[in-house]
């Protein structure tokens, strides 16, 4: 059965050494992207796909965010270089790479407003990757409503992917997190908080037909359904300084129903039972196959893989499994059959 | 930048209890004044308006910068008695000089003018000269037929009536931006009374003088130049006909018109027929294209992705349509962001 992974990384050339000359000594999460092969090295790349009968890929940029590490001048020249060289792969590899998410330079709204347009009219991009916040500020900012609007003028996807730094303390009275619970649990929960902000922002009644896959099978939101559906229908209920009613009545539905607006991927890293939870929260039409590779311990072959034996053996017919295995990512994604 | 040329002004509710009142006592009570304080201004263009989200929410979804704000047209009665008519474009004027000093980064004000039918143009020169000179507006809706349909014609654009406004224009340096008012007719809605008043006036004066005698008169054409892009060969026939003169096409290039269109198809076509350096962005947001086509998931007047989308479009061509064109037939006084 044919597979399209819709949230893969890569270093292209020419990013990797544009990152390398203007932030060569960031920590953290720029140890983590060196040290996997996969992410530069195309060879490595295919030898790892070719494990996966009939398995393609979506490419997007690794973390960190280019706005995080630098100018805005930078971060212009960046993203298009990125994009300019994603673009080249999906074009002299389209069996391999059925498209790409343009990476936009957050730290410039203006200048993302334009890329995200030259990269969708110009280089075919699918869509859009953007971050869970862009540089602790949140992504219904006015400066950022614009690629919301524009993206649903090309009816294609937001890709939103989570990130946060060590930087970013575990408890108030601290400096910074420990135990890397920046990525295990501060991710999901940036993700969520991002979606969350889009909900009551009233994107969706917006623009409805607003796609944003979700990473990370929509992160937080299907564990606790139980809190975002009863839970927020009494928004308001703990506050004391401010009618947060009023934001209920202002949106046309259930908060609940907004958050399953949301598209979401399968990139859970072998957690079988958080799919079918997922599964179940989000339903067919809105999940896509995803590994997130190649961040896993074997730096790439193992989340892949793994992603793949669930999906298998998911309790599902198997035109449900060829729509997440693929048909809703071709369809979202306007690609030829 | 993103300049949106083509604005109207949501007023607090007083302006329209005003209204109603003057069209009730005809001046018996006297004039009066629309008593809207600062706070109702302001809680007008945070409110709710049709679409769902305010005035000042639906230009930040779309990453407007600056609107030029200018009366709603279909409001101002200019068939109206003379008296009437002053008091209620004078109010909302006041208004839009409000909502201006309110939020200086946001708004610049397009007055309207009290022409009323039969009255000469110079009668309202002085109140012009005192709006622009004096309360900051940059420009000024041009009506074209002030008597609303009602029977009571006023000569074409074209015409030497409206000559002495045309010397005032040049004298100030400002554009007239033509839009018309409301429709007594029964036949004939206001809105699409707007589009034949648009293309009435853009033949009179492209078969006009008008552009040999004031070769520096600048004037902006509300929603895409009415039809005349789309059929202005008829029109070139005609001066294919007259030998010698110039070609229609290229009179077309002495006006500006604005891009309050709401498909891609119609934009592409004014672009192509008029050249982009004769085209300023404008919306109408929030107004009559506020709707979203559920065959899309859109709204009508997210013009500006429409335009970004157009791909044979060069970046200078978009900077001009969104923010240069503007700036230089209106003056733009606006302080330079960092362009990145």
């Amino acid at each position: 059965m044919r597979k399209i992974d819709v949230f893969t990384h890569i270093s292209p050339p020419g990013y990797s050494e544009g990152v390398e000359k203007i932030a060569g000594g960031l920590k953290d999460i720029g140890k983590r992207t060196r040290g996997v092969p996969m992410l530069h090295d195309l060879d490595v790349r295919f030898r790892v796909m070719e494990n996966f009968p009939e398995y393609q890929q979506v490419l997007s940029l690794p973390t960190p965010p280019i706005e995080l590490f630098t100018t805005p001048e930078q971060a212009v020249d960046l993203a298009k270089i990125a994009n300019d060289s994603m673009a080249e792969l999906v074009e002299k590899h389209p069996d391999h790479f059925v498209g790409f998410a343009a990476a936009l330079p957050m730290n410039a709204p203006d200048a993302a407003l334009k890329e995200a347009h030259r990269a969708v009219s110009e280089l075919n991009a699918k869509g859009v990757q953007v971050y869970s916040n862009v540089l602790g500020k949140p992504l219904v900012s006015p400066e950022f409503l614009p690629i919301f609007g524009a993206m649903v003028q090309y009816d294609l996807p937001i890709w939103l992917h989570p990130y946060r730094g060590a930087d970013f303390p575990d408890y108030l009275k601290e400096q910074a997190s420990e135990f890397e619970i920046w990525w295990t649990f501060g991710w999901p929960y940036d993700t969520s908080a991002a979606m969350a902000r889009i909900v009551f922002a009233g994107l969706f009644d917006r623009w409805p037909s607003l796609k944003i896959i979700a990473h990370h099978m929509g992160a937080m939101v299907p564990y606790f359904a139980g809190r975002v559906g009863p839970g927020w229908d009494q928004l308001g209920a703990r506050t004391s300084d401010r009618d947060l009613s009023l934001v209920l009545r202002g949106l046309k539905k259930r908060p609940l129903d907004y958050f399953k607006m949301f598209y979401a991927d399968t990139a859970l890293f072998g957690a079988y039972d958080a799919t079918v939870c997922g599964l179940d929260f989000y339903g067919v039409p809105r999940v896509l196959f995803a590994s997130d590779a190649p961040f896993d311990p074997e730096k790439g072959p193992m989340y892949i893989r793994e992603t793949i034996a669930i999906v298998d053996r998911l309790p599902i017919s198997d035109d449900d499994r060829e729509r997440i295995y693929w048909r809703n990512a071709a369809a979202m994604l306007k690609l030829d059959d | 930048m993103v300049i949106d040329s083509h604005g109207h002004v949501t007023a607090p509710d007083s302006l329209y209890v005003y209204k109603a009142q003057i069209l009730a006592h005809r001046g018996a009570h006297g004039r009066g004044g629309n008593l809207a304080v600062e706070e109702d201004v302001r809680e007008a263009l945070n409110s709710p308006v049709f679409g769902g989200s305010s005035h000042l929410g639906q230009l930040k979804e779309v990453g407007t910068d600056l609107q030029l704000i200018s009366p709603r047209p279909y409001q101002m009665m200019t068939s109206e008695t003379p008296r009437l008519v002053q008091w209620f474009v004078e109010e909302t004027n006041n208004i839009i000089a409000k909502q201006v000093e309110l939020y200086p980064d946001t708004f610049r004000g397009v007055c309207g003018l009290p022409l009323t039918p039969g009255v000469n143009p110079k009668a309202v020169l002085p109140y012009l000269e005192k709006c622009i000179k004096e309360r900051g507006f940059v420009g000024f809706l041009l009506n074209p037929d002030p008597g609303e349909c009602s029977g009571v014609e006023t000569p074409p654009l074209g015409d030497r009536f409206w000559y002495p406004l045309y010397e005032k224009m040049v004298e100030l340096d400002i554009p007239g931006h033509i839009h018309s008012t409301g429709c007594r007719s029964e036949r004939l809605p206001y809105s699409l009374h707007f589009i034949n008043e648009e293309s009435v006036a853009v033949v009179s004066l492209l078969n006009s003088d008008v552009f040999k005698d004031f070769p520096t008169l600048k004037i902006l054409v509300s929603h895409g130049g009415g039809a005349i892009p789309y059929q202005f060969a008829r029109f070139e026939a005609g001066s294919l006909r007259r030998k010698g003169g110039p070609r229609f096409s290229d009179q077309m290039r002495h006006l500006y018109y604005d891009t309050v269109l709401y498909s891609k198809d119609a934009l592409e076509l004014l672009f192509k027929t008029v050249g982009v350096d004769r085209c300023l962005f404008g919306t109408e947001r929030p107004g009559v294209g506020t709707v979203m086509d559920p065959r899309t998931g859109r709204w009508l007047d997210e013009t500006r992705f429409t335009i970004e989308a157009i791909d044979w479009l060069s970046a200078a061509d978009k900077k001009m349509i969104f923010e240069d064109n503007a700036k230089k037939l209106f003056n733009l006084k606006v302080p330079e962001r960092i362009a990145v």
